[in-house]
């Protein structure tokens, strides 16, 4: 009996001393969009202070996560698999922007190239996701975008590493694994992330992101920081033409129970006037307002609401149905094609368009895979129709099967304008087992990204920015001037039909040549190693003669006239 | 292998057989070569149509949209909006689309006419665009109907923009949706799709001519597209359009999703104008049926020019055929919106489903009826059968040539060739000056554009009739012969694979006339030698060829020729005026294989 009441003093110590070392804060982000969609955005923060060099015993962050930092020296990574494409110029801004299919990067403390691709394979088999198809020929390393987040010590430039793979289809499956990492996967915010609600929706994103802070200038004390998110954009007006919503209508459930271990659990929607959606009234009511510049919100915490009542269902009701009209993009929306037709060659063409007052400096990222062979003299920048030079450009061309071509621009946009960049690529001839073995439309080309700091003024449609915020409340409460925020945006991914033989086709050539060469063996064979001999026809011969004349290769086949 | 070691004087029997029975040979396989293209209506002869990729079944399985009421009265609201525009209403359709929950973009191009005085036309498309959940923006599938006003020569086609918006406001609110639907509606008919297309694509295919201006949104790979020509809220008869430009076909898979959803859905259907032969109890009735639809087939895709707008998809590789709904066909009762817009709501919902691109060499076929096909298996050897003639008749003439000369034949042969050469250049020459040649004429005569180019051309051409006067002398006439009979067949022979039709209308009208061009016999022959081959000439060929229609379409009553010479003659100069158009507009290869194929042949022939 002592000892076991000893136990539980000892527990509760450790508890006690390591909740102050690990927290967990789960907080929800809802926004009409102006097209009549609804953005939700699902946070989930688990902090680690001071993370010890061999860490073996984890109380909130997964321990795979921990093993996968230590074992394969990664300071810094970030992880997203996305179904479907953020329109920006119909929903604006997300908090975080991801292309459609796997993106992942990450820094190295050291030896990039050796852990990249078991960092990769292993993630992969965490994530139940095909991450471990990434290798060298998809791999770049950017120079000029995606630093580190996080603090990184002795910061080298080639210790990071990209790779997206488009075609990754993000499913169930990717989920449950996502959702075993968080402290409670089945109480609090993530109750509401059913598999069969958010997978019927128009836009899912799920994605990891792990990064080290310092707490001080100095940088004695740090902080790992694991954030999990879910961005799912909902079609809200289907039903009724109403944009309402409620816990039950989107995920087809309610928060029952609170995650003991979660610090806070909160719920926050956007109150701002847009223009094109109705006003709301929301129920229950919210606990507090905040405004931040010209957006508001309406805060919730979940805990208190459990107090009172066995279920969290927060119902939105719009004053009037939903009134399409045309949105006003956002000031930077980027998009890009595939040019011309035909297997033989064709063209990437990315408009971008700054309707901003001023001029914004971006920095746009380009992977193209072996296989479009880029014809870099074709480049050409546009701006208003008049050929403009970029500030710095990377570029370093594909090597077949090797490395893909890497393309990184820096660009000041004018304001008001429209920049185009076009270049031209060959469609190259694959070896038949490069082409995937089951029925495909093309291959897939990933997403560029276009990079940008957002001025100290702020930009319109601008979210926040969780990159550099510890969590949601800060990234969208916290104060516009204090901290430097960026914005990424990423592009469509392209599909681009190489030219794919029949391949029943080759099975029948092979057929016929191979029944041709048969049949042309023989004769061929034949006169290449015989001699001709004139024979006397009247001769008599002998078996005998005849077989030592065969042995000597000599035709025994007799002229007819001579 | 023996022919190799066989001595020269020892030919090989089958060469010793082309070179003795040659003519006779010729005599036979030509008619055969016909009476091959007839045998293939035979339903003994031709296949069954079947589904090559099965992903495209499940999309007929459940059709459930019921679009009737709905479209009905969005047409009531239309034609009242119409009648207050003289072009598209853009503010109206951009208002029905966004209030379905699409987006919508306008489109902008202009015209710059390429004959004549390059005056400008401008035009403007309006396009929608259904993004679909959870798609990357990677494939789409566009429904496309062209605009017309009260004042076109077309029938309306506002039923179509009806079923478009009913069909759009019923398939937004769906999910399975794998690829993005794009709705386009298109003005100036064929042009205002052109520009589309080429905006779309961000390519132009006849630069300076039409300027496609750029979208300010688009999708992915257009896998498929339908065009719509519904003239009438009731339609008793869907005519299904597939010949495209150049004599393109889209897939035959597209098409038999089509017959097959309108099977399920009751719509009687036509192919190209002509309906399927009935099956009956006597076979020859069904093949006449057949051989029938197979020749006015031919003579459709022989033109080269789309049977509708679905036509200018093919060159981007995208599938298409257009639904034409007829109103008040005798003999049939009308069926709704709701049918035809599940028929649609199918062939969208079976290309959505597909994995990968159509697939199989399904792209060359014929259709005697909406269930059988002539594969490309077939045809190509009834078109060889065709032509052998004239490869036989020169390999014989290389046989004797040699023998004749078994030193200096190949001497011979690089002798004749610069003549080759000369007529391929006042070819080349006639091809890359019509719009020059226009302005002159127009500088010195008081003509019309279309008489101005007719008479330049005809000018251009008659040019090669003296030319015999010229080269008469400096010719050898056998190895001239049997080159002239290697570049008919390098003409040809290239032309089926490009269409085929037109292949063996040529074929069937030419090939006695190149047999028989440059026998030496004596003069009522070669006069009636000569007489033939004017009546081959491109441009009388297809006059005559006119003048036939004209008198069929007054059934064969030829007692006043004047009106059918007349008429066949305005037709004619309308026909050449079309060719240098389509060629400069939309890129069409007939005035470029007129100009670089049939013409320097036939002056070839002529100087003999």
């Amino acid at each position: 009996m002592n000892s076991r009441l000893l136990l539980v003093v000892l527990l509760c110590g450790i508890s006690r001393r390591s909740s102050a070392d690990e927290t967990f804060i789960e907080e929800l982000f809802v926004k009409p969009l102006p097209s009549g969609h609804l953005y939700s955005f699902f946070s989930f923060t688990t902090t680690l202070n001071n993370p010890a060099e061999n860490m073996r015993f984890y109380r909130l962050l997964p321990s795979t996560i921990g093993d996968l930092l230590q074992i394969n020296s990664v300071d810094e990574f970030h992880l997203s698999l996305t179904q479907g494409k953020w329109s920006h110029e119909q929903y604006g801004y997300p908090i975080k922007d991801r292309p459609a299919g796997a993106v992942l990067w990450a820094w190295f403390k050291e030896n990039p190239d050796l852990n990249w691709k078991k960092f990769a394979s292993a993630l992969g088999g965490v994530t139940c996701s095909s991450l471990n198809f990434i290798d060298d020929t998809i791999t770049v390393v950017p120079k000029y975008v995606f630093r580190p987040e996080g603090h990184i010590q002795n910061l080298n430039d080639t210790n990071l590493k990209y790779a997206m793979l488009p075609g990754e289809a993000v499913c169930t499956e990717n989920l449950t694994p996502w959702l075993k990492f968080l402290p409670c996967s089945n109480a609090g915010l993530s109750q509401l992330l059913r598999a069969t609600s958010i997978f019927s929706t128009h836009y899912i994103s799920i994605g990891l992101d792990v990064k080290k802070l310092c707490l001080d200038q100095s940088c004695l004390q740090t902080q790992l920081l694991l954030q999990q998110h879910v961005s799912i954009v909902f079609d809200a007006t289907i039903a009724t033409g109403k944009q309402e919503w409620s816990f039950i209508k989107l995920f087809g459930k309610t928060i029952s129970s609170v995650c003991p271990l979660a610090a806070r659990t909160s719920v926050i929607v956007e109150t701002t006037d847009n223009g094109v959606c109705s006003k709301f009234a929301l129920a229950p009511e919210p606990h507090r307002l905040e405004e931040n510049g010209d957006a508001s919100f309406a805060i919730y915490d979940v805990k208190r609401l459990l107090t009172n009542s066995d279920h969290v269902n927060i119902v939105a009701n719009p004053e009037k149905s939903h009134t399409y009209w045309t949105i006003k993009p956002p000031p930077l929306t980027i998009n890009r094609y595939v040019q011309g037709y035909g297997l033989e060659s064709g063209g990437v063409r990315t408009v971008i368009v700054n309707s901003a007052q001023k001029a914004l400096n971006v920095t746009y990222l380009e992977v193209i895979p072996w296989y479009l062979r880029v014809y870099v003299h074709t480049l050409r920048i546009t701006s208003n129709g008049k050929q403009v030079f970029p500030n710095r450009i990377v570029f370093q061309p594909s090597l077949d099967r090797e490395k893909p071509c890497h393309l990184e621009i820096g660009l000041n946009l004018a304001a008001r304008s429209k920049t185009e960049l076009s270049f031209s690529f060959e469609r190259a001839f694959l070896a038949w087992v490069e082409y995937p073995p089951d029925p495909h439309l093309g291959f897939y080309v990933g997403a560029a990204s276009l990079t940008l700091s957002v001025p100290r003024e702020g930009l319109a449609n601008f979210t926040g920015d969780l990159s550099t915020s510890g969590n949601l409340e800060e990234a969208l409460l916290g104060s516009h001037t204090s901290q430097h925020r960026s914005l990424v945006l990423f592009t469509e991914i392209l599909l681009v039909t190489l030219p794919t033989p029949d391949f029943s086709m080759p099975y029948n050539v092979i057929c016929f040549v191979c029944t041709a060469i048969a049949l042309a063996f023989g004769p061929i064979y034949n006169v290449t190693t015989k001699n001709l001999t004139l024979q006397d026809k009247n001769q008599k011969k002998g078996l005998l003669h005849t077989i030592v004349q065969k042995l000597k290769g000599v035709s025994v086949r007799k002229l007819k006239k001579e | 292998m023996g022919s190799s070691m066989t001595p020269s004087a020892q030919r090989h029997f089958l060469l010793s057989a082309v070179l003795k029975y040659n003519s006779v040979l010729c005599c036979f396989l030509y008619p055969l070569g016909i009476a091959a293209f007839i045998c293939l209506g035979s339903p003994e002869v031709n296949d069954q149509t079947y589904f090559s990729d099965n992903s495209l079944l499940p999309g007929m399985v459940e059709r459930s949209t019921r679009i009737a009421q709905e479209a009905e009265s969005i047409l009531g609201t239309l034609e009242s909006e119409v009648k207050s525009h003289s072009s598209i209403p853009y503010a109206w359709l951009a208002g029905q689309f966004r209030q379905a929950g699409l987006e919508v973009y306008r489109h902008n191009f202009t015209l710059a006419y390429p004959i004549g005085s390059r005056q400008l036309h401008h035009g403007e498309n309006l396009f929608a665009i259904m993004r679909a959940p959870r798609a990357s923006r990677t494939e789409a599938i566009v429904i496309s109907a062209p605009f017309r006003a009260a004042t076109s020569p077309h029938a309306s086609n506002l039923a179509s923009i009806a079923t478009m918006i009913a069909l759009a406001r019923q398939f937004r609110k769906k999910i399975y949706w794998s690829k993005d639907i794009i709705f386009v509606v298109t003005e100036h008919e064929l042009v205002g799709l052109q520009a589309w297309l080429d905006a779309y694509h961000m390519v132009e295919t006849s630069p300076g001519v039409l300027l496609p201006g750029s979208l300010d949104a688009r999708s992915g790979n257009i896998l498929a597209a339908i065009n719509l020509e519904l003239q009438d809220k009731h339609v008793d008869q869907v005519n299904v359009k597939i010949f495209g430009l150049n004599g393109q076909l889209p897939n035959l898979d597209l098409v038999n999703t089509c017959k097959n959803l309108m099977q399920r859905e009751a719509v009687p259907y036509i192919l190209e104008d002509r309906a399927d032969p009935v099956a009956a109890e006597n076979r020859s009735l069904e093949w006449e049926g057949g051989v029938m639809n197979l020749f006015s087939q031919m003579t459709k895709q022989a033109t080269g020019a789309p049977s509708a707008a679905h036509g200018l998809y093919h060159r981007f590789a995208i599938q298409a055929l257009t639904l034409q709904g007829q109103p008040k066909v005798r003999g049939y009762s009308y069926v709704t919106l709701t049918n035809i817009g599940r028929v649609i709501e199918g062939l969208v919902r079976s290309v959505n489903n597909l994995l990968q691109r159509f697939h199989r060499s399904f792209f060359y076929y014929y259709l005697p009826s909406m269930d059988r096909y002539i594969s490309i298996a077939y045809y190509m050897g009834a078109f060889g059968i065709l032509i052998s003639p004239v490869a036989l008749k020169s390999i014989a003439l290389l046989l004797e040539l040699h023998d004749q000369q078994p030193t200096a034949y190949m001497t011979l042969l690089w002798k004749a060739s610069p003549l080759v050469l000369l007529v391929q250049l006042l070819g080349a020459a006639v091809f890359a000056s019509p719009v020059q040649g226009e302005s002159m004429v127009k500088s010195v005569l008081s003509f019309s554009t279309r008489d101005a180019l007719y008479a330049f051309m005809i000018g251009a051409s008659a040019n090669l009739l003296v030319l015999p006067i010229g080269t008469k002398r400096a010719i050898d006439p056998q190895p001239q012969r049997l080159l002239m009979l290697l570049h008919y067949l390098l003409v040809i022979g290239p032309l089926a694979m490009l269409n085929i039709s037109l292949a063996v209308l040529v074929a069937v009208l030419t090939v006695p006339a190149v047999l028989t061009a440059g026998v030496n016999t004596y003069l009522p022959l070669r006069l009636l030698q000569r007489i033939v081959q004017i009546l081959v000439n491109p441009f009388v060929l297809t006059y005559i060829v006119l003048f036939c229609h004209s008198v069929a379409l007054d059934r064969w009553d030829v007692s006043d020729p004047k009106i059918h010479l007349v008429q066949a003659f305005n037709a004619h100069k309308k026909l050449l005026l079309f060719t240098v158009e389509d060629w400069y507009i939309y890129g069409a290869a007939n005035f470029p294989i007129l100009c670089l194929g049939f013409l320097p042949v036939w002056a070839h022939m002529w100087s003999l």
